[in-house]
């Protein structure tokens, strides 16, 4: 559903397209190239409009949404997007400026992808019991192609955990490490998605860093991170479990074997650290639950549709 | 009676306006510190806090005395109402407004306007770069400003005075 906070980015001529319509409500994306159409991207498929986008669109929604401030968002703009007032997320491109190996910014930029942002609440109701043990969150994987609800997932696990959940699960100190701001979709430093509570977010940090200074200094019972995937990810993960902290996590891929496969993984499978996997599909929509695996006895539990 | 009367209103009103005339001086050199002082807080809310220019500009105003810190407040809020084309644009509004009640020169106001082509579109280094010229051109502004005040003030003061009583001595 387009929000006030992304219609207040978009100069008119754009904003007329999306509120002139009767699909507005089940926008997702609306996807602006210069000299190209405007389309919108919903539940059922793209929708071409006839507006041809301009420069001078692209350029007034760098700025609105910059608040003509770009230099301030130069970490962002290396990543290749800002995330905006509500948590919706504007991914950029355009020419990318190089300084030696590293990414320095984007210029040029010729094209914009504004994601809307939505809470699913509930999505984790089937997953959440299935996961808690003698009130205890157990270290769970969560493991499915891109665009599947992995996110959204994890998102309504941090709630419902942060806020507990009546006697089968009492609120827990809860941090996510959010390293491109997807799951919390902090705004100036503030989570624009209900993460519970108890949960304290460590917006754009580097999820290696960013589990060890979570343990320090905020004294997590669970950390939740996306997409884990390097030797130093999974060093601060152990850190984590050696300190009594449980992991919530993601992984791309299309089952458990996907994690025994990569050797970055083959540490974590050996030493048993994750007891659950949550594997995910979009086989009947975004978000079906296809099974949820046992690592301590190789058991799987199939599930329905979330 | 009357003559006498109307020599002291004469003489006194041209002391007056030699007086404000001297004193134009002085808040021209009274603005460009201010603009200067707003520089300076524009470029550490830039450096170190990367605060958001509508943000930083509030806190230039919070920071800045008279006209020239209002005119900081008005553009920021031009900013926030995300409907300008640029940042220039909104300064330019900003001082159009209150152009009557400032003492800074055209070329000051050029200085001034100057910096705020670029402000926001560029990278922290390209601002240190900016801002410290415009930093560089106002201390110049600044030190003319001074040696105006020296040789000016005095002059306009004894000038208002001098008309007004020789204006006195004609009528006499």
């Amino acid at each position: 559903m387009i929000t006030r906070e992304v219609l207040d980015i978009l100069p008119e001529t754009i904003k007329k397209e999306v509120t002139g319509n009767s699909y507005s409500e089940k926008i997702q994306e609306i996807r602006i190239k210069v000299n190209k159409p405007l389309i919108f991207v919903g539940n059922n498929g793209e929708i071409k409009t006839n507006y041809i986008s301009k420069l001078d669109d692209v350029k007034n929604i760098i700025q609105r949404i910059s608040s003509y401030s770009i230099y301030a968002f130069e970490e962002e703009l290396r990543q290749g997007y800002i995330t905006i007032q509500g948590g919706h997320r504007v991914g950029i491109c355009g020419t990318c400026v190089l300084d030696g190996q590293t990414m320095k910014t984007i210029k040029n930029i010729s094209s914009l992808n504004i994601r809307v942002a939505k809470d699913i609440k509930g999505c984790a109701d089937f997953i959440l019991p299935r996961i808690v043990k003698d009130d205890n969150v157990q270290n769970t994987i969560i493991i499915s192609p891109p665009k599947c609800g992995k996110t959204t997932l994890l998102r309504d696990l941090a709630r419902q955990i942060s806020n507990g959940k009546g006697s089968k699960l009492t609120g827990k100190n809860l941090t996510i490490v959010d390293e491109r701001s997807e799951i919390a979709a902090c705004y100036r430093g503030a989570p624009q998605m209900d993460v519970g509570v108890r949960t304290d977010v460590l917006d754009n940090c580097p999820k290696s860093e960013g589990i060890i200074m979570a343990i320090r200094s905020m004294g997590p019972q669970v950390i939740i991170c996306d997409e884990i995937g390097t030797y130093k990810d999974m060093d601060s993960i152990v850190a984590a479990l050696n300190s009594g902290v449980n992991v919530i996590t993601t992984i791309h891929g299309f089952n458990e074997e996907d994690l025994f496969k990569r050797p970055v993984f083959k540490e974590i499978i050996e030493n048993k650290v994750f007891k659950k996997a949550v594997i995910l599909s979009n086989r009947r929509g975004i978000g079906t639950v296809e099974y949820i695996y046992d690592f301590t006895n190789g058991k799987i539990e199939r599930a329905v549709e979330l | 009676m009357i003559k006498g009367l109307g020599i002291i209103l004469i003489v006194g009103a041209s002391t007056i306006l030699g007086f404000y005339f001297g004193d134009k001086f002085k808040r021209r050199l009274k603005e460009l510190k201010e603009l200067q002082r707003g520089i300076y807080v524009l470029k550490s809310e830039i450096n170190f806090t990367r605060s958001l220019l509508p943000d930083a500009l509030e806190k230039v105003h919070e920071k800045c005395d008279g006209i020239i810190g209002d005119i900081f407040l008005k553009a920021a809020q031009l900013l926030n109402t995300n409907e300008e084309k640029d940042v220039y644009s909104c300064f330019t509004q900003s001082i159009n407004e209150r152009k009557g009640e400032l003492s800074l020169t055209q070329s000051d106001l050029g200085i001034f306007l100057d910096f705020t082509k670029s402000l926001g579109e560029v990278d922290i280094l390209g601002h240190n770069d900016m801002l410290g010229l415009a930093l560089d051109s106002l201390s110049k502004a600044i030190e003319d400003a001074e040696n105006n005040l020296d040789k000016n003030v005095k002059m306009y003061r004894y000038l208002g005075f001098s008309f007004g009583a020789m204006v006195g001595i004609i009528l006499i």
